[in-house]
């Protein structure tokens, strides 16, 4: 999309031997979002140690105690307390743990279901074609938010849950995109010539074409991370997806939205949290589409 | 063309019996609905007798298919909060819904299409910086959010506009843009992208070599073109975040509709007022969705094949 680079100057060519090469490569890295990503998953990874308390442990005396620049405020809790007293700074660092491992796996769920089906659909075409693709409009034309809900009310909001259904709600764009070019690739050279050569479907299918729809799929991939982590902050944010005490977020700001008058920074905090990883993981899936796909530019 | 609405009309149809079959047997899953009807101290034979009344002694395959007629006349149960059929709440609150989702689709076009022209047609411009901004920025940040953060400041610190409720016009707008918030950045983005595809084309040239003056251009040969592919996204978009933005905004802003009504059953387990809601709003998602589908094969003879 034009927005990406506005001033629409072509790009140069960094080749191999050139000695700008690599220089220019670096330069056009995101490295602000690259950066915020590599951020999230220190803070994702290393919580217990970096967080200064629990996430979950409650202290009645400093209940809602507001952020240190402000009178009442203290830099033992530099984000302020919530109602229970929990530290707001603890649970929004423990809160990327549980957005990016939702979002991630459920990528992966969606990726690696889409990737069957379409793998499938393309290669051995005719009726399972058919069929198969049918049940995946099936699923785009299934108003997903609501099954989500009917999903979370009855069996329990958890995270097996937001991760079957953010996979379910996923699967048919990586189906799609997958059978398009599995056909064409099908139709190649080198898989004619592997068929000759008395390859079975099988081995085709995982050496001949799967390798050369990697990069289709990591640039959906992350595409899509970001709008699976702002589900999965909705639904939490509605009371079907991670369920409550737990640091996810969408928890946090419906935590605080009770209190927004008296205690805006319950809410605010794990917003911005939000907002600042999903715009990182958007402004590099556009930097990597750009990259590795042009043809998914103009969609 | 025939051909076409006929095929489209059974998706329909598939899709909603799919959404129906799904809400039945996840409803089944809660467990023994009498149960949580007769209460913890009901004797056996008043337990017996209740499922006799709502035919759950039936075999599954039965009470499915009982289902399935009594839905087919607009028979969704009765919701176990208020002892009314389920079906009238929603019809009661389907009004502030649709208001809201009126007064969203107004609001988002009203910002997002001049805005979108003004930033093509003045690329570079301090206004255009702020487009691609806000349009990247606006699709990170989640819609619920932002409604808490409009009560915050138009609401708590301003007084401008009330926190929520439903009443005067003055209490739909932050939940309309509430709505309307992602779709706002990405119209305002391919309107953007669109415009700038156009005003390259030939016949733009053309019309500017003539001496047409710029707002004719723009307006009256760039603009009418442009607005294909956005009208084509904004229907689409008004159909998956409308609804869904209907349910957060509405229960951001304690609106009375049916958006709240789905989160209001979920959390008092009002299970079949629950179901009545949801299958309400998927059989709009399921009937928007076959208008535009209609209505392109109408407009555009190369998607019926």
């Amino acid at each position: 999309m034009a927005l990406s680079k506005g001033s629409g100057a072509p790009r140069l060519a960094a080749g191999k031997g050139h000695p700008l090469g690599l220089w220019h490569q670096l330069r056009e890295l995101p490295l602000v979002p690259m950066g915020a990503i590599a951020l999230l998953l220190v803070m994702a990874i290393a919580a217990p140690l970096l967080a200064p308390y629990p996430p979950t442990e409650q202290s009645l005396l400093d209940r809602l105690m507001p952020p240190f620049w402000i009178a009442g405020g203290d830099l033992l809790h530099p984000l302020g307390t919530d109602h229970y007293g929990r530290d707001v700074l603890s649970r929004v660092i423990w809160g990327a743990r549980v957005s990016l491992s939702v979002a991630l796996v459920a990528i992966v769920v969606a990726g690696a279901i889409g990737t069957v089906v379409g793998i499938i659909a393309g290669y051995f075409g005719g009726f399972i074609e058919i069929a198969l693709m049918r049940v995946a409009d099936a699923f785009l034309a299934i108003p997903a938010v609501l099954v989500a809900i009917m999903l979370g009310a009855t069996l329990g909001p958890s995270f097996e849950n937001v991760v079957a259904v953010i996979g379910l709600l996923y699967w048919p764009r990586y189906a799609r995109q997958v059978r398009g070019e599995t056909l064409a690739i099908k139709g190649s050279d080198y898989v004619k010539l592997a068929r000759v050569a008395g390859c079975s479907s099988t081995r085709i299918l995982a050496t001949h074409i799967f390798p050369n729809l990697v990069p289709s799929l990591l640039v959906l991939a992350s595409l899509q991370v970001g709008a699976a982590i702002i589900l999965e902050a909705t639904l939490s944010f509605l009371g079907v997806g991670i369920p409550p005490p737990q640091p996810a977020w969408g928890v946090i700001v419906e935590d605080g939205r009770g209190m927004l008058a008296s205690a805006w920074w319950i809410s605010l905090f794990p917003g911005l949290a939000i907002a600042i990883t999903v715009l990182a993981f958007n402004l590099t899936g556009d930097w990597i589409r750009d990259r590795l796909d042009p043809k998914l530019r103009s969609r | 063309m025939l051909r076409f609405t006929l095929s489209r009309l059974l998706q329909a149809a598939v899709t909603l019996w799919m959404v129906a079959t799904i809400v039945f047997f996840l409803a089944r899953l809660t467990g023994d609905p009498v149960a949580l009807l007769a209460g913890e101290n009901a004797t056996a034979e008043y337990e017996a007798e209740m499922r006799r009344r709502f035919g759950l002694d039936l075999p599954l395959w039965q009470q499915y298919l009982v289902f399935l007629k009594q839905l087919s006349m607009g028979d969704l149960g009765t919701s176990i909060v208020s002892g009314e059929p389920a079906m009238m709440q929603v019809l009661e609150r389907w009004p502030a819904t649709l208001e809201i989702a009126v007064a969203g689709v107004i609001i988002t076009l009203s910002l997002a299409l001049p805005i979108g022209v003004y930033a093509a047609a003045n690329r570079g411009s301090w206004l255009d910086t702020f487009a691609r901004a806000f349009a990247v920025l606006g699709q990170a940040v989640p819609a619920f959010w932002v409604g808490l953060i409009f009560i915050l400041v138009f609401a708590v610190h301003l007084g401008w506009l009330p926190a929520g409720g439903r009443g005067t016009i003055w209490h739909v707008i932050l939940p309309a843009i509430t709505t309307g918030w992602f779709a706002v950045a990405g119209i305002m983005r391919l309107t953007r992208s669109s415009m700038l595809e156009v005003l390259a084309s030939e016949y733009v040239k053309l019309a500017r070599a003539k001496g047409l003056p710029a707002r004719t251009v723009i307006w009256k040969h760039a603009f009418r073109n442009a607005t294909i592919p956005v009208i084509t996204f904004t229907a689409l978009v008004v159909l998956a975040q409308f609804l869904t933005g209907s349910i957060v905004a509405e229960t951001v802003f304690s609106y009375p509709g049916v958006g709240s009504l789905v989160i209001d059953a979920l959390r008092k387990r009002d299970f079949p007022q629950l179901q009545a809601a949801v299958f309400f709003l998927s059989m709009l998602y399921v009937f928007v969705n076959l208008g535009i589908d209609l209505v392109y094969g109408f407009l555009d003879p190369r998607i019926r094949s």
